[in-house]
């Protein structure tokens, strides 16, 4: 088939003309006798003729079957009523650890924007089978056809350059810590500059499947190999912001665990404020549903908290709101709205008066109400414990990730540790 | 995966190497704050000479066999990425690419 060498260049003038598509159209409604508007409408039924034209006609055909089979038209109704919480001056929020890192590194280490980025080729990797969609990404399965090394290729979506910069930045600061998933090659598409990011291949248990068979003992193990991770890049002066089981892999055969998908990940500085428009719902921190900006590493710690409730009590997500507002709500109903203004107050945020009697007002619900004959092995006192010190509103209350490695939920883990290391 | 295991890219075979990189992360930052030494970003080392490793020899170039289009021209998205199977065979890097383009310039994310 000699389709190949032409596929390149039918489908990048293609896009072009796909681009001009909708100008052409609008244009045609106005002026349909313009000589110019005649000259793109032939030249688009020479395209038209093209297979990959037809390929993007049948997708786009089925993309939109499957949008009204979704219900994906439907207009949102009440999250358009609620506006942004009020936060007075006066209360600012820092980092209790780890705040100055990136203050005494040079800027350079922190700088990601002016990063120079020395891509490899992409002609030796082949991808096997698709492993994961993200909204940024496309993620493979894919083999380095040197040597048939095994692979995770992540081929990214377009996105501001920043964005690339920033992860690739993060991952080349953190190579090498422990738990760290490793960033091998970097690769683009010349034709395209679409990236692609090589990185180690883990193989991966899907959560929903591995995490109902772990057991007491298994949770503590991943649970404190994940504290490693967050330990390692909060000391380097990065947040992750997206920690969740999809970014969590895990072999459980070889007990190896990886934290994985930096892309939401940024640099911490000291009274900086963030977008709150990080981490995925079940996982958001309250701050980040509150509004507060300067928020820091502690919100790996809730987004921890979350993942770690899910686990020990078998329900998973364990808040399960439905948008961005039901998620506090979902918060409230459990740690209770007396101490969720407690926070408020602490930090000066006033909610938006719909966001608050949406809240409405409860009390705190006992954790040993969530314990049941299925999850009691796992929902031991310690872990219970452990849980209701990391789900706290207060960010700033939350341990860090080393305080919370000390916790005697771990002792069987240090325990296990320390009579293998040898010592000397 | 051999290449992993015979450099430190694996940190859990060699616990000893990555507590020394850290601890020797940790000094020169301290010194940083007392005197003007620049801290050495090791992460940023290590991952070059990863990936110099893992990359290999440049010269060893792969063998050529112009293999034909794998993707078909009436291939959608859902035909070809709505399970996790194994593809019919291996499919290069910049065909997966070149077809995710196609899509995604469709779905007007170059807009």
């Amino acid at each position: 088939m000699a389709f190949r060498p032409y596929g390149f260049t039918i489908s990048s003038s293609l896009r072009n003309a796909s681009a001009a598509n909708g100008r052409l159209f609008s244009f045609l409604s106005t002026s349909p006798s313009s000589s110019s508007s005649k000259n793109l409408l032939s030249s688009l039924r020479g395209f038209a003729s093209s297979a990959s034209l037809y390929r993007q006609h049948l997708r786009h055909q089925q993309q939109q079957q499957q949008s009204r089979a979704k219900g994906l038209d439907k207009p949102e109704t009440m999250a358009q009523k609620i506006g942004k919480s009020i936060r007075r001056a006066g209360a600012p929020s820092k980092a209790r650890v780890y705040a100055d890192v990136n203050v005494v590194r040079p800027k350079e280490y922190w700088d990601y924007e002016s990063l120079a980025v020395q891509w490899g080729v992409q002609d030796d990797y082949e991808v096997v089978r698709k492993v994961g969609r993200g909204k940024y990404s496309e993620v493979f399965e894919g083999i380095h056809a040197t040597d048939d090394d095994k692979c995770v290729i992540k081929i990214l979506k377009p996105v501001k350059k920043k964005k690339i910069k920033r992860e690739i930045k993060i991952l080349q600061n953190l190579c090498g810590g422990p738990n760290i998933v490793k960033l091998l090659d970097i690769v683009r598409d010349q034709q395209s500059k679409t990236p692609s990011l090589i990185f180690e291949h883990v193989n991966n248990k899907d959560f929903k499947v591995l995490y109902p068979t772990l057991s007491d003992y298994d949770v503590r193990y991943y649970i404190y190999e994940l504290l490693k991770a967050l330990d390692f890049c909060h000391s380097r002066g990065i947040m992750h912001r997206d920690v969740k089981p999809h970014n969590v892999m895990i072999d459980h055969e070889q007990r190896k665990l990886r934290l994985i998908d930096w892309g939401l990940a940024e640099f911490y500085h000291p009274g900086k404020e963030y977008n709150v428009r990080v981490a995925s719902r079940y996982f958001k921190g309250p701050e980040l549903l509150v509004d507060l900006q300067d928020y820091d590493y502690s919100l790996d710690l809730w987004s921890l908290g979350c993942m770690f409730a899910g686990m020990i009590f078998r329900k998973e997500p364990f808040f399960y709101g439905h948008d961005n507002y039901d998620q506090l709500v979902k918060i409230a109903k459990v740690l209770g709205t007396d101490e969720l203004n407690t926070y408020l107050n602490r930090y000066r945020i006033e909610l938006d008066p719909n966001l608050a009697s949406l809240v409405g007002r409860h009390s705190r619900k006992p954790w040993s109400k969530f314990i049941n004959s299925e999850n009691q092995h796992l929902a031991v006192p310690e872990a219970v414990d452990f849980v209701d010190k990391l789900l706290k509103y207060d960010h700033q209350e939350r341990p860090t990730a080393k305080e919370a490695m000390a916790h005697p939920y771990f002792y069987p883990i240090r325990n296990a540790e320390s009579s293998r290391t040898p010592r000397g | 995966m051999e290449l992993f295991t015979a450099n430190c890219l694996s940190t859990e075979n060699k616990p000893l190497e990555l507590s020394k990189l850290v601890i020797e992360d940790k000094s020169s930052v301290k010194k940083n704050t007392e005197s003007t030494v620049t801290p050495v970003n090791h992460g940023v080392k290590v991952w070059q000479e990863n990936r110099e490793k893992w990359v290999g020899d440049q010269s060893r170039q792969r063998k050529k066999t112009t293999k034909d289009q794998i993707i078909s021209w009436s291939t959608t998205y859902e035909d070809l990425l709505s399970t996790h199977e194994p593809f019919s065979e291996s499919i290069p890097l910049p065909e997966m690419v070149d077809f995710l383009v196609d899509i995604w310039y469709d779905e007007g994310l170059y807009d």
